[in-house]
């Protein structure tokens, strides 16, 4: 197959489903509607498998690209609609099509009592579309497109029950607060236009050899960097923007699922790992990454400690993890990055899947005070849950152990890292540890606290069920294609890393310090310091939630204020109306009531008057009088006469 | 042949007279309130110009002018058959041909 069928077929499948469904979006048939949607985003994913198959083997291209057309040619910019699957962009179209299509599966089930099926499957697969254009976008203007797109379509879905007042806002918080983002990632590009003269990342990249390392704040490419780590702070929800994503759960689970874990919020790690060659001349930059990863890690687990609604712990989560992959692109470990980006969409697609199957099988109770018990009931939900929880919290040989782990070992070990940002990241993982395991004792285990004769909790059909085995297969063994060196050469056959070696040369790394390169020893030591802390959290949150349940309100006792101050997610929101949104608000209030009203538009009535005076000035030699025109005649003949004879 | 005339008639007596009417016949227009009246002075004005171009045709042995009054002739006499059907029918309707019931037409 020629790459541009590839292309066309596999951007095109969700676009056309979008269509089908979209059309006839008042039509209740969730099956039809959800076996196109579903159907189209199976068809990109066996096109993903077709295109990142050819960069396998010997003498494969390392990348293969598709000019369609260009779309607008100026004298100094000229930009192309064109897709490339490289090595990096193969990794995420696998993840995103491969998960997509199960959480289109999922939905299936999952939206069949709704009312708007069609509405919701046609939404799902343009995001899925634009999510596509975003990853497979060869320069930076295709990824903004594809970045705008995912945007429209999160809103869109978080509405999706728009008759709720509470969630229409939600929607429409998360796109006020990506518009900021967004505004400083189109800055990003301004930057790097003016830089480079072009936006095509191979381009870019290849004329970066003319530039060298930035020392201060205000260079270039630094500023660059930093403006598109802005646009990524509000897709991809760090601190300060992050306050949208923990309300954007106000939509469809599988929603949550897709775009709040899995893809959409991965698009700003995505786009730093793109242009890491970028970042690396920008230490400064990346020192700001790190530092907002590492705080966002620390700061939404903290959060999600006390928090009592299911999906909001999750969405607490989702933030605390990628603030882990910013982490990792801040102390230059992209590729580190792309992992735990990998493993995460499985085990938080899978938890949130997991929780959408509770919330369904409880009839859409999310309090997980209400919960408790449901192992009995729902077996299969269960165990993938359990399987997600372990990988989380970081338990060899589950995927998120390899991947947390390989980006502590670099915030300790590399150049720009520091054992301050190893510590942010151990803490974080305990408390990460800590409430996942509150989650899944509230939830399932123990006895129910809900009446059993008035709610039914059942398991849902097989295709709410398949999604969540297959992704809890994958949470598994995902984490088995970055097996670090330290682990391999002790294993049978000494599998190397192959994530690592997959990425190599297509992007950068920040090498280790000079000690720790061979310091096998302390990684070690790290890796044993990591796992048993997450442990021991994991074994007190089961002491207080399982052994003695008293114990939590007693603990909580002895701080109410400050379990209350977490409990409202550290007053956040609170300080950003008090201190932002209401300044702003009284600010326009004041420019309306004294500047419009008192000087634009008087402005305006001033001329006004002044024109309608002339007018009834001049009105009055309209009289209808015929004797006056013909004076005016008469007199205008004489000025005539006048003029000409002189 | 004129003989002993008192004065010698030239063109400037003709233009001096041409004038003079045509001076009465606009004050009458302008200052006449019934139509008919006003009409007689437009014919007087009118003619005042065809005066005008006599004593030029007579004056300079040129025959255009006196062409040219036949013109205004005819187009004097179109424009009274309008302005009459006007007089009449304002006449009809308000009982009077004073101007300024004309001042109805406006829109």
């Amino acid at each position: 197959m020629k790459p541009e069928l590839i292309f066309s077929v596999l951007l095109l499948a969700p676009l056309i489903g979008f269509l089908f469904n979209g059309l006839r979006w008042k039509s209740k048939n969730y099956m039809l509607a959800g076996t196109v949607a579903t159907g189209a985003a199976a068809v990109s994913f066996a096109m993903s498998i077709v295109a990142v198959s050819r960069l396998f083997g010997e003498g494969a291209p390392t990348a293969i690209q598709a000019n369609f057309y260009t779309w607008a040619a100026m004298d100094l910019l000229s930009i192309d609609v064109s897709f490339v699957i490289d090595r990096i962009s193969a990794l995420m179209v696998l993840v995103v099509t491969g998960v997509g299509t199960l959480i289109h599966l999922f939905s299936v089930g999952y939206m069949s009592h709704d009312e708007r099926p069609s509405k919701y499957f046609a939404y799902l697969n343009l995001f899925l579309f634009n999510m596509l254009l975003l990853i497979l976008g060869d320069n930076l203007l295709m990824m903004f497109v594809g970045w705008e797109g995912v945007g429209l379509c999160s809103y869109l879905l978080i509405g999706f029950w728009f008759s709720d007042k509470e969630k229409a806002a939600a929607g429409m918080k998360a796109f006020v607060t990506n518009r900021i983002g967004d505004a400083g990632f189109l800055l990003g590009i301004f930057v790097i236009f003016g830089l480079f003269g072009t936006l095509n990342f191979a381009e870019i990249i290849s004329k970066l050899s003319a530039f060298s390392v930035e020392t201060g704040w205000t260079g270039p490419i630094t500023l660059a960097c930093l403006f598109l780590f802005i646009g990524a702070t509000g897709k991809s929800a760090q601190v300060p923007l992050y306050v949208w994503l923990p309300d954007a759960m106000a939509g469809p689970t599988p929603v949550s699922a897709l775009i709040h874990a899995a893809t959409m919020v991965t698009a700003g790690v995505y786009m730093i790992i793109r242009l890491s060659p970028l970042f690396m001349l920008a230490p400064n930059a990346m020192a700001v990454v790190a530092t907002i990863g590492a705080i966002t890690a620390l700061m939404a687990a903290v959060i999600g400690l006390a928090q009592n609604d299911i999906k909001k712990v999750l969405a607490y989560s989702t933030v605390s993890q990628l603030g882990y992959m910013f982490l990792a692109c801040g102390v230059g470990a992209f590729g580190a990055a792309m992992f735990h980006l990998m493993t995460h969409a499985f085990f938080k697609a899978l938890m949130f899947l997991g929780s959408g199957s509770v919330i369904h099988g409880m009839h859409e109770e999310q309090d997980i005070r209400k919960m408790g018990g449901l192992k009995k009931y729902m077996p299969i939900t269960h165990a993938t849950f359990f399987i997600g929880w372990i990988a989380i919290i970081g338990i060899p040989p589950f995927a998120g152990f390899f991947s947390k782990d390989e980006i502590l070992w670099y915030a300790f070990a590399s150049e720009r890292g520091s054992q301050w940002f190893w510590l942010a990241g151990l803490i974080g993982a305990a408390t990460t540890a800590f409430y996942m395991t509150r989650l899944m004792a509230l939830t399932f285990w123990r006895k129910s606290r809900f009446d059993a004769h008035k709610v039914h909790p059942h398991e849902a059909g097989p295709s709410m069920l398949i999604p969540l085995i297959v992704l809890a297969v994958l949470s598994a063994i995902g984490g088995f294609m970055g097996i670090p060196h330290v682990i391999g050469e002790i294993l049978p056959g000494h599998p190397g890393n192959w994530l690592e070696h997959w990425l190599k040369g297509s992007i950068a790394a920040v090498p280790m310090t000079a000690e720790m390169k061979h310091a096998t020893t302390m990684e070690w030591i790290l890796m044993g310091i990591s796992v048993s802390i997450a442990g021991l959290s994991a074994v007190t949150a089961f002491s207080f939630y399982v052994l003695d349940p008293s114990r939590p309100a007693k603990f909580v006792s002895l701080f109410p204020r400050l379990h209350r101050f977490v409990e409202n997610k550290l007053m956040v929101d609170e300080f950003y109306g008090a201190q932002i949104i209401q300044p702003l608000i009284n600010a326009s209030r004041a420019l309306w009531a004294f500047v419009d009203v008192n000087i634009i538009d008087k402005a305006t009535f001033v001329v006004g008057d002044l024109v309608r005076g002339v007018g009834s000035t001049a009105r009055t030699l309209q009289s209808g009088n015929l004797q006056q025109y013909a004076l005016y005649i008469a007199l205008g003949a004489v000025a005539v006469m006048f003029y000409v004879l002189k | 042949m004129p003989m002993n005339s008192l004065i010698d008639v030239g063109l400037s007596h003709y233009l001096a007279l041409s004038a003079a009417l045509f001076a009465i016949g606009m004050l009458g227009v302008l200052m006449r309130r019934n139509v008919i009246v006003m009409m007689m002075s437009i014919e007087l004005m009118l003619n005042a110009v065809n005066l005008t171009f006599i004593a030029f045709s007579r004056f300079r042995d040129n025959m255009d002018g006196q062409a040219m009054v036949f013109f205004v002739m005819t187009i004097a006499a179109a424009e009274a058959a309008v302005g009459l059907a006007l007089a009449v029918t304002i006449f009809k309707r308000f009982r009077e041909v004073n101007i300024r019931y004309f001042e109805h037409l406006k829109g």
